[in-house]
């Protein structure tokens, strides 16, 4: 599976292992995190939900969009839902392809894509147990 | 005919629940859909101008004619990553 959304610990070796390829110069790592966040209270964690049927939809065609658009190797993507406290990986990319440039500029572009089009959202969840949506009209 | 609508996010907050079946006139578009939704969920109806909304799956404009048994999503702002 090139695109997957998983409720385990994302393991980014075992994708940057799957994406090598012998055409392939470069490598090139995205690595999501959970921040604390500049809130008035600490964050405890965010909460990542989908409509998993259209995100799945949504990566699949992102990759082949980036696959053909910059000449890449492979593209690899996993985004992980559920709880995740502060620090985990909630999303990795890996993209391999002939030289950096491309491997690069593939990579900023899925996940510039994603956080503008894949159906995923999250809900921030604070020390006192408060909780709201990220994004704008969020928390109303 | 019959359509599925699912929420999503904070609308299905608004809205208070994640999935319904609603009643549609044959051949209606999916802004038809948007208003009717609109009048049963007024706190969705505020947020209405973040509103995506997709139809099978696929992002939809509101002049998108809706077919029986489509399943039609309400998309708040994307927030993945």
């Amino acid at each position: 599976m090139c695109v997957r959304l998983l409720r385990a610990p994302i393991d980014v070796g075992a994708l940057m292992r799957r994406a090598a390829d012998p055409r392939a110069g470069a490598v090139a790592v995205f690595v999501g995190t959970v921040r604390e966040g500049g809130g008035a209270l600490p964050l405890e964690a965010l909460e990542y939900s989908a409509y998993e049927e259209m995100a799945l939809r949504e990566m699949r065609r992102l990759r082949e969009e980036t696959l053909a658009r910059f000449g890449a190797c492979e593209v690899l993507i996993e985004h992980r839902l559920g709880r995740l406290p502060v620090g985990e990986v909630s999303v990795a990319i890996v993209v391999s392809a002939p030289h950096r440039d491309e491997a690069f500029a593939a990579c900023r572009h899925v996940i510039d894509a994603l956080k503008a089009t894949v159906p995923i959202w999250k809900r921030e969840i604070w020390s006192d147990g408060t909780a709201a949506w990220a994004g704008p009209a969020g928390g109303e | 005919m019959r359509v599925t609508v699912r929420y999503f996010g904070p609308a299905a907050d608004d809205a208070g629940l994640a999935e319904e079946s609603v009643e549609v006139p044959f051949a209606a578009a999916l802004n038809a859909l948007i208003e009717l939704l609109s009048a049963n969920h007024p706190d969705l109806a505020r947020r209405r101008a973040y509103l995506r909304f997709a139809v099978n799956h696929e992002y939809a404009g509101e002049d998108a004619l809706l077919g029986e048994g489509d399943e039609i999503a309400v998309i708040p702002p994307v927030a993945g990553g």
